[in-house]
């Protein structure tokens, strides 16, 4: 068995390990950059073609065209309210102004005011396709000019028209400023930055976060895991290397040691930006749910009207219980699960189904309570298909105890017994 | 109503207690207390889950306070039992000649727990806000568990989940019957737990064989994995479960091979039920740790014997394939009338699984899962190095140990799973990482221990 290894022994290792670390990463930036029209084939034009100058435009230069309250300081275009809309809340910025996509692959945006809750879009036309937008998310991180990779949407392309700029969501009380946009050329440093801003990108958990860790956005650039792998693995053979060079001979453990101390920083560095993500993804859990009740943290989850019409159902119908049916819109199954979930223990949806005029029949003769569920943001009455079957010649007898908003109680009045 | 926090965590910590006094006496003294303790919660969850059953088999209403204070009674007549097993044998813990740490060990150690912290406190923070989230919880184990808890009984009318899992649905029983509550965020401390569990049992093990800084790295390498730490926070699924007991049965083997001990074997046993019980994907993972089993009474057994069941298992196994590639039919009729069948287009044992196969070999989704996403940090990379480093210095037994064999076996599983029976949950990764969780954490402990070894810190001889 090797010997213990002093303090010096490490010391000496962690030294070799982070000099290995630093040159590796020194041969593999240059590497990378090189390889990029390999790698990226996307930016091979953007390469080869003569830089055009970067096109600044301060925000305004923006037009608000869509937007609760807003106007401008300055050089800032600024929006403190969005204007109420279904299916989300909005606000949208035009720019009108000729320029050629295939001379600029990166978009510098200055925004601040973002939170979580506000997803931020930019909306390109183009001279071919006049009339049609286009669009492409940009990600939040932080506050700060961030760097976005045009070339993610295979969309950016030809002569574009109109940029725009729209404001998705919740402002949560704040207002956002956009400082500006800036139209960059193709370069080593903005490639850097627009890959590091995707390591950083931050969005809050939704359904699909149970299935599975990406790390990045969809079309990002690089994935972290193997680009830190990369970068270990080539630290790794410089340290084989020095070892093979210098010839250490002082302990059979000792080549171990550097590697692994790169092995561990290389980990670390992983683990720093997903401990980030982790504790950005606390903050938006302690703004939604800390301090709350259960009924509170239910009203600002996700689905936050379907339980409220949940809770106002089970006051209108009393704490007895019972069993009920729920018939959905088309492509509505899931929030009818939902409601199901919501109504337990006290009421129990035994039969959930699209609408349709035979289900309606036998909810009629079977139930004496009927929920029925549309998308959010809308309400069945208002709901072609379901317009129709809610006041047929079926529902006659039918009764509304409860309508809030995508959700409608009724009274069957005429049921054999459930 | 407010939640007295005592009854919560009375919740969590009696049937732990009862599991890691069992633990003790099946793995033996001198072992870490926190094997105990990881092997423990996931014995006492199937504690949990045995009790439960035969608390309904006997009439009975299901109640936390009788069935908490049967589980007191066990554990003080457990806990008397080893301090009388422990008098009779004069037996006193044994303990490893202390080393005195360098500084940079302690230091290591020290971060890497605060590290360690860092984790557990905002994976819980969002355990323990956030209202059920994740789909299958919301629309199909928790409804279940809800309507179980209404009736007091293990009667749920409405089907809302076909899977047969049962322990992360009695465990959110058991929190909901000790809290009288159904739908607040604590009832999942049971995964918060199994968390913390899985850490323990890895630093347990491998505190066991190597050292302090090996064991603290060990424990961080697990609960810092990105995708282990959202399975967790957003609490409801069955996978941990699924991973803890696979991982326990695994590593109970590896004790099994090391000191002949029949304590260590029937915690393997035991968590093969674990794993048949955890979840419906747990029946190829029962069958991984059967399998094991079986290598491991093969190795002892003797040559003949062993070379008698290899052959038989290699023409079972190769039946199988000739049946699946459509070769040939199996149909085997089983006590009870029930009919196992296999061919090209189904597996099935009526009441148990029925797998339809709609085989489509797509590799990326395998290496995008454990290459190329965030999911796990560097640990394919790694293991996949320490696998290239056993092949580079011929010792190749290393390949052999069960930690190991249980990684290359569980991965198998999955492929097969994902090429014949569900491609489309692989190419959409709704399935494919929670599958890769049942394995990951003892390539870990097996990356480590290897390591280790060829690093030349631990005899050859105790390969």
């Amino acid at each position: 068995m090797s010997t213990a290894l002093s303090n010096r022994d490490f010391i000496q290792a962690l030294g070799l390990a982070v000099t290995a670390l630093v040159l590796s990463a020194a041969l593999l930036l240059p590497g990378y950059l090189l390889l990029v029209p390999v790698l990226h084939p996307e930016f091979r034009p953007y390469i080869e073609s003569e830089r055009a100058s970067p096109v600044a435009i301060p925000g305004n230069r923006f037009q608000p065209v869509v937007f609760g309250e807003g106007g401008f300081e300055g050089d800032t275009a600024v929006i403190s309210a969005l204007a109420e809309a279904a299916p989300e809340d909005h606000a949208v910025l035009v720019h009108r102004q000729l320029f050629r996509a295939d001379q600029f692959s990166f978009l510098r945006y200055h925004i601040e005011g973002r939170n979580p809750a506000l997803r931020v879009m930019l909306f390109w036309q183009r001279e071919d396709t006049p009339g049609e937008n286009y669009f492409a998310e940009l990600d939040y991180s932080s506050e700060g000019p961030r760097l976005h990779n045009l070339l993610r949407n295979e969309e950016w392309r030809g002569t574009i028209t109109e940029l725009a700029v729209g404001l998705f969501g919740d402002l949560r009380g704040g207002t956002v400023k956009l400082n500006s946009v800036v139209l960059e050329p193709y370069s080593h440093r903005g490639l850097l930055q627009a890959a590091w801003a995707e390591w950083n990108a931050f969005a809050p958990w939704d359904q699909s976060s149970i299935n599975v860790y990406r790390g990045v956005p969809d079309g990002a650039l690089i994935f972290p895991v193997p680009a830190i792998a990369a970068w270990l693995a080539t630290s790794i053979a410089i340290i084989l290397l020095w070892r093979g060079v210098t010839r250490t001979r002082s302990g059979s453990s000792r080549p171990w040691l550097p590697a692994g101390i790169a092995i561990g920083i290389a980990w670390a560095a992983l683990d720093a930006l997903w401990l980030q993500q982790l504790l950005r993804q606390n903050a938006e859990t302690r703004y939604l749910f800390a301090g709350t009740t259960l009924h509170e943290k239910k009203l600002a989850d996700w689905d936050g009207e379907y339980y409220a019409a949940s809770h106002a159902i089970k006051d209108q119908l009393g704490k007895k219980g019972g069993d009920l049916i729920i018939l959905y819109q088309t492509d509505q199954a899931a929030l009818a699960q939902r409601m199901r979930f919501h109504l337990l223990p006290e009421f129990k949806a035994t039969i959930i189904r699209p609408v349709s005029r035979g289900w309606v029949v036998r909810a009629g003769r079977k139930f004496n309570h009927v929920i029925v569920v549309s998308g959010p943001g809308t309400s069945p009455a208002s709901t072609p298909g379901l317009q129709e079957l809610l006041t047929s010649r079926h529902t006659t007898q039918w009764d509304v105890l409860e309508a809030s908003g995508p959700i409608v109680l009724y009274a069957t009045n005429g049921a054999d017994g459930a | 109503m407010t939640y007295p926090l005592p009854v919560l965590l009375l919740a969590v910590l009696v049937p732990w207690l009862f599991g890691s006094l069992l633990a003790r006496w099946l793995s033996g003294p001198g072992r870490s207390a926190f094997l105990y303790l990881g092997q423990g919660y996931i014995l006492g969850m199937l504690a949990v889950v045995w009790l439960t059953r035969t608390w309904q088999a006997a009439g009975w209403s299901l109640k936390f306070w009788p069935m908490a204070g049967l589980f007191l009674v066990l554990s003080i007549l457990a806990g008397a039992g080893l301090l009388i097993d422990n008098k009779r044998h004069n037996s006193n813990p044994t303990s490893r000649p202390g080393q005195s740490a360098y500084l940079w060990q302690q230091v290591l150690v020290v971060l890497l727990f605060i590290a360690m912290g860092a984790h557990l406190l905002t994976v819980a923070q969002e355990l323990l806000l956030r209202p059920t989230f994740p789909w299958d919880a919301w629309r199909g184990w928790e409804p279940k568990v809800i309507q179980l808890f209404d009736s007091r009984s293990l009667k749920a009318p409405i089907k809302t989940i076909g899977n047969h899992g049962e322990i992360s649905t009695l465990a959110l029983l058991w929190m909901m019957l000790a809290s009288e509550a159904t739908h607040e965020p604590f009832l999942h401390l049971p995964w918060l737990a199994a968390y913390m569990a899985l850490a323990a049992m890895v630093f347990g093990y491998l505190c066991d064989h190597h050292s302090s800084p090996v064991a603290a790295m060990g424990a961080y390498l697990v609960l810092s994995l990105p995708y282990l730490n959202i399975h967790v926070a957003l609490a409801g699924y069955a996978d941990i479960w699924l991973s803890l007991a696979f991982t326990a049965g695994v590593l109970a083997l590896s004790d099994l091979r090391r000191n002949n001990r029949l304590g260590a074997l029937a915690v393997a046993l035991l968590m093969t039920v674990a794993c048949f019980q955890a979840k419906r994907a747990g029946i190829g993972f029962a069958a991984v740790l059967s399998t094991l089993l079986i290598v491991e009474a093969s190795l002892r057994a003797p040559r003949p014997v062993g070379v008698a069941v290899a052959v038989m298992s290699a023409v079972a196994a190769g039946a199988v394939a000739l049946a699946i590639m459509g070769y040939q039919d199996i149909q085997l009729l089983l006590p009870g009338g029930q009919e196992f069948v296999v061919n090209a287009k189904e597996a099935r044992l009526p009441g148990l699984f029925l797998y339809t196969f709609a085989p489509e070999w797509q590799p990326g989704p395998f290496l995008e899962a454990l290459l190329g996403f965030g999911n796990w940090h560097l640990t394919a990379y790694l293991w996949l190095g320490a696998a290239a480093l056993v092949l580079a210095f011929r010792r190749w037994q290393l390949l052999l140990q069960p930690e190991n064999l249980g990684v290359l076996i569980g991965l198998a599983v999955i492929a097969l799973y994902f090429v014949l029976v569900s491609p489309g949950t692989a190419l959409d990764h709704t399935g494919l990482s929670r599958a890769v969780l049942y394995v990951l954490p003892l390539a870990l402990v097996w990356l480590l221990t290897v390591t280790q070894k060829l690093a030349g810190k631990v005899p050859r001889n105790r390969d």
